[in-house]
Formats: C-alpha cells, structure tokens, sequence
C-alpha cells in the first residue's frame, strides 16, 4: 500500500507476515512502487515497478536491474498501537520521514 | 466510442494541455525530454506543428555534438530511447514545418543512432531493455524509409534492417516479445515493439516480411486484455500502448472487426479512469503530465482509426509517403 509519511511517498509490503517499506516513486520514471508486484530473487522479497519493470530489493532498496541506482528503505516495527517507521537507509540527504502510519 | 465523446474530450483535454505549458515547453526553461517528445506528439497529432514552429527550434537546441539528446535537457550524456523519440518529432513536424535547419538536425540524429548501433543490430540505454530500447530507433528509422529523403534513406537502410532483425529474431513463439529483466509480463514491449518497430515494414518498400509476426503480436496483446478492458492489471499507460498497438496493427492487417470489440472495450475504460484533468498512472492516483499526452494521443489515433481512409491512423504513425493530414477536421467530421 501506499503511504504518505511526513510528507514523503512510502511504499508499505506485507510480505508473509514480515513488513517492509521503501520510498514510493522508482528513481526512472516515478513509477509508483505500491503499484507493483512482489517478486522473490534469491529468496528474498523485491519490488518490481509497474512502469517499467526496475525492481528493488525491498530490505535494501537497492536497484537489482539497474547498479548504483535505488530508492529508500525504512525500518518498520509493528506495534500494538500501529506500524512504525524509522530513518531511512539509502538517502543521504533530506528530512527523516520517521513516524506513525496507523 | 461516440465521435463526439471522443471529440469533446480531446478538446477539453487540449485545453488543459496548453494551460500547463511551462510544465512542458523548452521554451520555458528546462524539461524532461521524454515529456517534451510526448508533448510534441500531441501538437503535431492536434495539427499544430504548423504553427509551433518556436517548440521545434528549442528542441534542437538542445541536441548534443553527437546528435544525440539527454534524459533531461541539460544532461550533458546522450541516451538512445529518447535521443530516437526526438528525432521521430523533429523528422515528422518537418513534413509540415520544412526548416532547413530542423532538417540539418534529423540528419545528425540520423548520425547519431548509425555510429551507436551494435553488431548485431540493437541499441542499448542503461534505462531500457535492449528491445525496447532498440525499438525506438528503429522506429524512427522507419518513418526516415518512409517521410526522409532520398540520401537519408540510403543511409539508414542497412541499419535499419539490422535492428528490425534484431527485434523480429526476439520474438517469442507465443507472439510476444519480453524482456527477462525489465519486463517479464511483456505487454508494455509486445505493444511498443509491434507498432513502432514490426508493422512499417508493411507500407514501407525494402522492409523486411512481417505480416506473420504482426499477426502473432496482435493475438498475443488482444489474449492478454483483462475482462474490464485494460491491460496488466488496470496500467493506464500499458493499456495505452496496447490499445494503440491494436488500432494501427488490426487496420493495416484488415482485423479491424476482429478488433472493435477489445478496441471499444479499451478506449471505454481509458475514458472513465480519466482524472477531471489528465490521466494518472493508475485509477485513483494523481494526474501525471505524460500519460496525459499519451491519453490525447490514443483519442487522436481512435479517430483516425474510425474513418474510412485506412491509411489515415497510419499517418499518425509517420508511416505512409507523401504529405500528412493530421487534420482533426477530418478526422472528426466522419
């Protein structure tokens, strides 16, 4: 599903049980990452964009079709009074979207 | 579709277009170059390169010495996929604008593409798979055997036919191209590579044969329409692409009644999951400028597709000789 965190797009997945977040829009053409569809590649869980097929290791963010390139990862912790998120992995620059999603 | 529907639409449309125009132009400053060529698409399938002459000069502008162009205007590094897209806009207004200098420019994008090519007949772009990216030029080389002159030909020729090997060698034996990293399912590739690159070859002299890969493409994107009438899981701009694919595919193939029931179904379902503005990249989410010029350009190409000339939604391909029409009078007057 797709969030908005502090004013930035998050992409949240529910893989199996174990959550995962990354930023919303794929770094080529903004594709909308919530969009997409979750694939497995070597085992573990990756987000495909529905644009233009890149696709993202969803623990990581980093960009498996494309090196060098990739998009923020959150840490998530499920509560009992919510989903939260923590500074993301993978972005050097900018506000921390930390908080609450629900 | 009703005419007038689609008529209506395209004129409101239009006018949203052109109120967003700094959003677009590079005459206003810095763009995105694969908006800017969809953008252009829209003004000469609106049949206004006429009179945008401005928007055609600040495009080559921004050409690099190669001939090439970058993802974004002042991006210093030429990429192929959008590099063939502009030199497709500059080589088509030119049959209407006829500059001497727009002509220059096509010439060196010509260049560009000829010294870029691999042995073995595809393009690469780190943003692209080789077949889509390949497409493109040949795509524009294509509409160079159809609309350029004579010299322009003979130099494009032997390359041409290279990359449409190329992507005629890549076809699957369900009818489908796809690509294992950037597009498994293979609607948005099976749609771009059989109108843009495949189908030319069917109006254009010395191209390759291809009447039996069209074929087999047309099967394979009309089996993967879903029941609601979109394609890949209600995608605006897939369901675009398809939908075009098929209105230029099913009318140079003579399938048109095999094709108006998928044809009507798409364009019905890409009317309604329309913002009150423009088109989002899927149902619900904001208006994105780009599938707003792809949204225009399918209601174009439906009108076209539904007059009695058959060749007239071939020209909103470039690929017919001689003059073209783009004449919306025409085109909605039936």
């Amino acid at each position: 599903m797709g969030v908005t965190v502090d004013g930035k797009e998050v992409a949240l997945f529910n893989v199996e049980g174990r959550y995962y977040a990354v930023g919303g829009r794929c770094p080529h053409r903004s594709g909308p990452l919530a969009k997409g569809k979750v694939e497995r590649v070597e085992g573990k869980p990756a987000i495909r964009c529905p644009l233009h097929g890149w696709l993202f290791e969803l623990e990581t963010g980093r960009c498996l079709t494309r090196p060098g390139a990739g998009v923020p990862s959150y840490p998530v912790e499920c509560r009992e009074d919510g989903v939260f998120l923590g500074a993301p992995h993978g972005e050097v620059s900018g506000p921390s979207p930390s908080g609450q999603i629900g | 579709m009703d005419l007038d529907k689609a008529a209506g639409l395209i004129e409101s449309e239009y006018q949203f277009f052109t109120r967003v125009h700094p959003k677009w132009s590079l005459t206003k400053g810095p763009q995105d170059m694969e908006l800017v060529a969809h953008a252009l698409r829209v003004i000469l399938h609106m049949g206004k390169a006429g009179e945008s002459l401005p928007e055609y000069l600040a495009l080559i502008k921004t050409q690099h010495a190669d001939g090439g162009w970058g993802r974004e205007s002042q991006e210093k590094e030429s990429a192929a996929w959008v590099s063939a897209f502009c030199g497709l806009m500059l080589i088509r207004a030119n049959t209407v604008l006829k500059d001497a200098e727009i002509e220059k420019s096509v010439c060196k994008s010509i260049d560009y593409f000829l010294n870029q090519q691999k042995e073995n007949g595809r393009w690469v772009d780190s943003e692209w798979g080789d077949l889509d990216t390949t497409s493109h030029p040949v795509s524009f080389f294509n509409v160079v055997m159809a609309l350029g002159s004579q010299k322009m030909k003979d130099a494009v020729r032997s390359s041409w036919r290279k990359g449409l090997r190329f992507i005629l060698d890549g076809q699957s034996a369900d009818g489908g191209w796809y690509d294992p990293v950037f597009q498994p399912s293979g609607v948005e590739t099976t749609a771009h590579l059989v109108q843009d690159s495949v189908i030319a070859s069917l109006s254009i002299p010395d191209g390759l044969p291809v009447r039996p890969a069209c074929e087999k493409g047309l099967r394979w994107i009309l089996a993967h329409q879903d029941a609601d009438g979109s394609w890949d899981e209600k995608n605006e701009d897939h369901t675009m692409d398809c939908t075009r694919s098929t209105l230029l595919i099913s009318k140079m193939l003579g399938a048109e009644e095999k094709a108006r029931g998928p044809i009507e179904k798409a364009m019905e379902w890409i009317v309604t999951n329309k913002n009150p503005e423009g088109w989002p990249d899927f149902p619900g989410m904001e208006t994105n400028l780009e599938r707003t010029c792809d949204g225009l350009d399918v209601l174009l190409k439906y009108q076209a597709w539904r007059q009695a000339d058959s060749k007239e939604v071939v020209r909103r391909w470039g690929y017919v000789p001689g003059e073209p029409t783009f004449l919306r009078g025409v085109a909605a007057g039936v």
